[in-house]
């Protein structure tokens, strides 16, 4: 048994493959184990991964609390909704926080926020990935301290500078915005400042959206107008995006909110009594003729509905906040009670939060050059 | 080129040879899926045989197989993905030499059907079924090995699969 098989045809096997798998051929021979270290093959598979439904995975936090007592847990499951592990969040140095809050996703790596109180800025922030179960300590800034749940964070990625950033934006007074270099670990404020005296409209469940080199957030110019804002990563200026002419009239700020979905910005919004929810993407990037209404769902009955992935047939999933309960379902078919999530444990305050990302090899501690 | 596209009936054949020293006479048209052949073509290298020095009989059969299924004119869809299908489900090693001889002559939607096929075929097996399949002696020490364990311990946990197909 066993052919000799080029180099350049295993790397193209082993591209294709899950990070676990991977991990596992690590000890296969000294090559195996080089290529798949190499920051080379990190993102040849990352390109790839992306694009492969089959190492698409989901990811569900949740707070539950018990006696008085937090306790945040992760499940992973498929694109098909079964959930197949839960975990506990890859915290370093047995640090046990009460609540872990994602604040966003990038190339298979999560921005972590760990806080002791609910409803605070958190203390410490995490850089995570999932799937090579890597975390490392992000540094705190020295700017600002922490306070009362003003600021959302974002992680994209500077291919101009080659290294991922953190964008720490104030939700009221955009002059106190920050940002992060991941790879050189220090913390800058911003010497731009947005375009308009815009107000930013963010709130604790909104993130950032990244796409295109940017993140987005809603912003205000006067009421009733709204604008995107967006902050573009690499020559660190801000600029206005439009919106969809019907959004920017008539949307109301709570039930707006912009994000990415299939690389493409978006906004959606349900109107106060849970009547309509719609959906719109921008297909071509900047070009305000381009936004178009993606989905319209008539009378679905909840306030708060988020659209967290589309599938390769057209359908999307739809994060809902059904009764004080999360539910999911598509476009087109019914709720769907997440079924092992229900369980004892859960009660009004729990909190659940659902990211699709890309399983990646992508190094926290090779970005910062921690890696021995 | 108006002329040359508007000749569409009329029909060239190529002779590819294995490594075997086994001819096959096929329509252009259907040989021009690969990259290779089709430079061969363009450079005027393919009046006479097309030598296959690295391809041998049995995979240059399943490669015509391929590329005539594979051809625009005389397939449907549901044909495409059920030959598709069959075509994976050769032995891995039998997959492998399909994917030396699809990389060797640049068939691009073979390479990446044949690599899905050996990643999905290998990607709950344990590194002593990898290395038997890929035909590698480990060069690590036991100590070296224990350590790359160590470091992900998760990663060996669960059913693994021992086989070697």
């Amino acid at each position: 048994m066993g052919t000799h098989v080029q180099e350049e045809i295993i790397v193209d096997i082993l591209s294709r493959l899950p990070v676990e798998s991977l991990m596992r051929f690590k000890c296969v021979s000294g090559f195996w184990n080089t290529l798949i270290s190499s920051c080379y093959f990190r993102t040849k598979h990352l390109n790839i991964a992306s694009r492969n439904q089959n190492l698409q995975k989901l990811l569900i936090s949740q707070i539950s609390y018990k006696d008085g007592e937090a306790n945040t847990s992760i499940s992973f499951s498929s694109l098909s909704l079964n959930i197949q592990v839960v975990r506990k969040l890859d915290c370093p140095l047995n640090y046990e926080p009460k609540y872990g809050r994602i604040y966003c996703c990038c190339d298979g790596l999560f921005l972590v926020g760990l806080q002791n109180t609910p409803k605070r800025d958190p203390s410490i922030l995490l850089l995570w990935n999932p799937s090579t179960r890597e975390t490392i300590v992000l540094p705190h800034s020295d700017y600002s301290t922490v306070d009362r749940n003003r600021y959302t964070f974002g992680l994209g990625f500077d291919s101009s500078s080659n290294d991922y950033k953190v964008l720490k934006v104030n939700n009221e007074d955009d002059t106190l915005n920050e940002i992060l270099s991941v790879k050189s670990g220090s913390w800058r404020k911003l010497a731009n400042k947005s375009c308009r005296n815009n107000v930013s409209c963010l709130f604790m469940h909104m993130d950032l959206a990244f796409v295109h080199g940017a993140f987005h957030w809603l912003g205000r110019i006067q009421l009733p107008e709204f604008i995107v804002i967006s902050f573009n990563i690499s020559n660190e200026t801000y600029r206005d995006e439009p919106l969809p002419e019907p959004v920017c009239l008539t949307m109301t700020v709570r039930e707006s909110v912009v994000s990415v979905l299939k690389g493409m910005l978006c906004v959606y919004s349900t109107y106060h009594d849970g009547s309509t929810f719609n959906l719109w993407v921008m297909k071509l990037y900047g070009v305000k003729e381009s936004w178009s209404k993606m989905l319209t769902i008539p009378a679905i009955g909840v306030p708060l509905t988020i659209p967290k992935y589309i599938f390769a047939d057209g359908e999307v999933l739809l994060c809902c906040e059904y009764s004080e309960r999360t539910v999911f379902r598509t476009s087109k078919g019914p709720f769907i009670e997440w079924p092992d999530l229900v369980r004892d444990d859960i009660n009004e305050d729990s909190i659940l939060d659902v990211y699709v990302y890309t399983q990646s090899l992508m190094s926290p501690k090779a970005i910062t050059n921690k890696l021995r | 080129m108006a002329e040359a596209s508007s000749s569409i009936t009329e029909k060239f054949f190529l002779t590819l040879k294995s490594s075997d020293g086994d001819e096959f006479v096929l329509e252009e048209s259907i040989a021009i899926q690969s990259i290779t052949i089709k430079n061969m073509v363009e450079d005027g290298c393919s009046s006479s045989v097309i030598p296959l020095s690295k391809v041998d009989t049995e995979t240059l059969i399943k490669v015509i197989e391929y590329m005539k299924m594979h051809s625009s004119t005389s397939s449907n869809e549901e044909e495409i993905e059920n030959f598709d299908k069959k075509f994976v489900s050769n032995s891995i090693n039998t997959i492998l030499n399909i994917l030396e001889a699809a990389n060797f002559l640049d068939i691009n939607n073979l390479l990446e059907l044949c690599a899905e096929a050996v990643a999905n075929r290998i990607k709950n097996k344990t590194p002593e079924a990898v290395r038997k399949i890929f035909n590698i002696t480990s060069d690590f020490t036991p100590e070296e090995e224990a350590e790359i364990r160590n470091e992900t311990p998760w990663a060996f946990e669960g059913n693994l699969d021992h086989s070697l197909d």
